[in-house]
């Protein structure tokens, strides 16, 4: 295991050699740069030229990636054009944000989509089924964005249940564990907007997957042996129905540092989603290639996770 | 320095700020109306939180800030030598007076001797010379070297080949004398004046400067508030200098920025969770007016819609062309349908509120697409095959492409409006795809949009230098006309205001009748806030450097 693990691992960097050389390109081939249109009439346009020479984008692009791949390589992301600051300060300053919420998102969906799958898979095709069929549907085609400013709607503007933006509340100073209910009491409203959405698929998926389970002949052979009920869906068919969950948490994983720029930018959740978002159309090069890199790594190390949680959870998959 | 040219803005201030603000003239009643005059006795103490609907970039540095929602800080935090007022006349600031020499190249500027520093240290002199110095220096990395290269000797420092100005002498302590290059109509437009604190600074590389805490968090300025904490993603919270030498100001005890989404914030702000909403889009603003327990205000703003002609299209050449577009073009129907009515007819590059508008060309251009195909007709352009539009005067087909960035929703509604009132005087118009702002911005300075559907901020200073002469950068039009330059070189030039005022309403006159460009709307800049919140005489200025003049009645 060790052994796979390592070659997985060096097999990453050719990997992620290529994806680096193809987001260099890409984010090149955008038309502009950053201080297009960072133009004033009161400015002469030479002064932005030798702006442009001081952040060196007067060089070929050939040569730029090379002074990029050198610095990246020894944890040199560069300066924000935009905001002067470390691009490594930026990112540290929204990481938290953006584990904090996809954590709680995740934690919420877990929590409501396995019972949920498997309370529908047990009753296929009844009221409460269909009901629940509805509903998640439903939840699939709500856009995040409408579902956000709903939510906001009723339960911070009527209710005034929680707050509508920020992560806390603005000057307060609160410390310990006032500071942790604060931002939980923050997080949970754009955390349920997002766990929604993935209940309404996660649902689906689970449904499905039990109903799958149930047909198969070990289970049938469980039964015959007079197993009770509960026991062969705990011990037969959710351990298998579960089994493509990983994958689900794999990609989420990997996902988890893309941000939900939607959700981020209507309740004023400074995460990397934003993040990404602006630099891109700021044209912030050190910003974007750094956080784009940040989402190729991370998806890459979601689906090696997956793989060793396959390995230990299910005894035929063996890497050796 | 005044108001940020709309240009130049990143394309989410500009989405916010720039395009969604299309708004109009219309008064409220007198009652509801935001009139700070009648409020009566202020009332010291309380905290005010103030929407705003962009993140701040952090950046509360008078010769570092680039964003709308920095400035705001940067204007509370920092005073400016002089401002200008509601009706942009002059007033003394950090300087109680100045000279301007007879020959308009030299001003002599004399500081208060009470203003100081938040840490207590007076402002001086040596504040101001630093000031200019550290923005001539090659090691600066912001954008505001052209408010100081009008001082003699600045370009040769920026250019490495001197240490200092030479234009800038210390007379004394709270007495600076600048030399300009050439002479200014007027300097006082014209020159750099927010200054910063020499012992600060002056220990901070300048290359480092922007990132600076001195710049981020710990600020150090000399106006009415002082930076307590500062989160830019999410808020910045402002208090009260108890030692601003504007005695009796300001009369908050605290100022909360609290950033929200444009789509959350009207719902904040009747809430409660915010007390005031300045630069309110024209569709939430109806909402707003009908609420009881809130005052709104809406005036004019410096900022207008034109769709801009190349002129080195063949297309445009014709003079009588371009007019017959301008009559084509409903503009009251545009303000009407895409502002919601929050707009107004305009039909020059100076605002309203300056004493340089020319208020003769008001009713210029009235919509008449009769007029429209007469005019056409005369250039030779008419309709020889039969299909309702008109070809050129070889009789090949004749159309135009109306270019708008797609970041704007309100481009994107006026768009087809022209195409429609354009179809009626039988020109033909097409709509590409519209492209993304710095795509949209490249293609502009390629030269490659016949038509571009933008916006300009103008300045308090109706100087049109840099945007109107033929070989000025911004002269995105390729508008070349010797007249015009000779007005313009005449009028930067020209110290006596009267004299001045004629040139510049001779010059709108010949720019009214060439028609570079169509003038669409100006706009008005609309906020809403709670009873509780007086003294605000809304303007055009909003609350970039008015906060010391506002207080709420429920201070304790």
């Amino acid at each position: 295991m060790v052994k796979f693990i390592i070659r997985r691992l060096l097999g990453m960097i050719p990997v992620l050699f290529v994806i680096s050389v193809l987001l260099f390109t890409l984010v090149q081939s955008v038309p502009g740069d950053a201080f297009t249109g960072d133009l004033n009439p009161k400015i002469d346009k030479k002064y932005i030229d030798e702006m442009r020479e001081k952040f060196g984008l007067n060089k070929s692009p050939v040569e730029q990636y090379f002074i990029w791949l050198k610095n990246f390589a020894q944890g040199e992301f560069g300066i924000s054009f935009k905001n002067k600051l470390p691009v490594s300060d930026l990112i540290v300053d929204r990481i938290g944000n953006t584990v904090f919420l996809a954590v709680t998102t995740l934690i919420i969906t877990y929590l409501l989509a396995i019972p949920i799958g498997i309370y529908s898979a047990n009753r296929p095709y009844t009221l409460s089924d269909n009901t629940i069929t509805t509903f998640s549907f439903i939840g699939l085609s709500l856009p995040t964005f409408f579902g956000a400013l709903l939510a906001i709607y009723i339960f911070s503007i009527n209710l005034e249940w929680f707050p509508s933006s920020g992560t806390v509340t603005a000057g307060a100073g609160y410390t310990g564990i006032q500071y942790l209910l604060d931002r939980l009491h923050h997080v949970l409203l754009p955390a349920v907007t997002l766990a929604i959405l993935s209940v309404a698929s996660y649902t689906r998926y689970i449904r499905s997957s039990v109903l799958d389970v149930k047909q198969q002949d070990y289970v049938r052979t469980a039964y015959a042996k007079g197993l009770p009920r509960k026991k062969v869906m705990r011990k037969h068919v959710l351990r298998n129905a579960l089994m493509p969950l990983i994958t689900f948490f794999g990609l989420d994983l990997g996902g988890l540092f893309a941000g939900a720029v939607l959700t981020e930018t209507v309740f004023t959740w400074p995460g990397l989603g934003r993040l990404i978002f602006e630099s891109t159309v700021n044209r912030d090069y050190p910003v974007m290639m750094t956080c784009y890199m940040l989402i190729a790594i991370s998806i890459l190390i979601g689906n090696l996770i997956a793989d060793i949680l396959y390995a230990k959870a299910d005894p035929r998959v063996r890497y050796d | 320095m005044k108001k940020k040219w709309l240009i130049g803005s990143i394309a989410l201030v500009m989405i916010l700020s720039l395009f969604l603000a299309a708004c109009g003239g219309k008064k409220d009643d007198a009652e509801k109306d935001g009139d700070g005059a009648s409020d009566g006795k202020p009332v010291d103490g309380g905290k005010l939180t103030v929407a705003e609907t962009a993140a701040f970039v952090g950046k509360f540095n008078p010769i570092h800030w680039e964003d709308e929602t920095d400035k705001d800080v940067v204007y509370n935090v920092y005073d400016e030598l002089w401002t200008e007022d509601k009706n942009m006349n002059y007033v003394p600031r950090l300087a109680e007076k100045w000279e301007i020499a007879s020959d308009g190249k030299a001003m002599t500027i004399y500081l208060r001797k009470d203003a100081k520093w938040h840490d207590g240290k007076p402002v001086t002199a040596d504040d101001l010379i630093f000031t200019y110095e550290q923005i001539a220096s090659p090691e600066y990395t912001g954008v505001r070297f052209s408010s100081v290269d009008i001082i003699k000797g600045a370009k040769q420092k920026h250019d490495k080949k001197a240490d200092k100005i030479s234009g800038i002498s210390k007379v004394d302590d709270h007495t600076v004398k600048l030399e300009f290059e050439k002479r200014l109509a007027d300097p006082l437009a014209k020159v750099f004046r927010v200054p910063m604190p020499k012992h600060i600074f002056e220990k901070i590389d300048p290359k480092n400067m922007a990132n600076h805490e001195a710049t981020r968090s710990k600020v150090v300025g000399n106006g009415p508030f002082k930076v307590k904490e500062a989160k830019p993603n999410e808020y910045v919270i402002l208090e009260k200098n108890k030692d601003y030498y504007r005695k009796g100001k300001p009369h908050l005890d605290q100022v909360v920025f609290k950033v929200i989404s444009q789509d959350v914030a009207v719902g904040a702000l009747k809430k409660g969770e915010v007390d005031i909403y300045p630069k309110i889009p024209g569709r939430d603003f109806d909402k707003l007016k009908k609420d009881k327990k809130l005052v709104t205000g809406e005036e004019q703003d410096l900022a207008y819609n034109y769709l801009g002609l190349d002129h080195n299209s063949p297309k445009f050449k014709d003079k009588r062309v371009r007019q017959a577009l301008v009559y084509a073009t409903d503009r009251q129907g545009i303000i009407k349908a895409v502002s919601k009515g929050h707009g107004y007819l305009i039909n020059q590059h100076i605002t309203k509120l300056s004493w340089a508008y020319n208020p003769k060309l008001e009713n210029a251009y009235p919509y008449d697409p009769n007029k429209a195909k007469q005019l056409l007709t005369e250039a030779g352009y008419k309709d020889t095959n039969g299909d309702g539009f008109v070809e050129d005067p070889q009789g090949k087909p004749f159309s135009i492409q109306l270019h708008y960035p797609s970041d704007s929703a309100n481009s994107a509604k006026t768009v087809p409006i022209i195409k429609e009132n354009w179809k009626k005087a039988g020109i033909k118009a097409d709509i590409p795809q519209p492209r993304e702002w710095k795509t949209f911005l490249e293609l502009l300075d390629q030269g490659k949009l016949e038509t571009f559907l933008m916006a300009w901020g103008l300045d308090p200073d109706p100087d049109p230098t840099e945007v109107w002469r033929s070989n000025a950068e911004f002269n995105k039009l390729h508008y070349k006309n010797p007249e015009s330059d000779k007005l313009i070189a005449e009028q930067a030039v020209e110290m006596d205001k009267n004299k001045r005022k004629e040139i510049l309403a001779k010059w709108t006159e010949v720019i009214n009748e060439d028609v570079p460009q169509i003038f669409l709307n100006g706009r008005t800049i609309m906020g809403a806030w709670h009873k509780k919140v007086k003294g605000v005489d809304w303007d055009y200025r909003a609350v970039v450097g008015t906060l010391a003049d506002w207080w709420v009645t429920d201070a304790k």
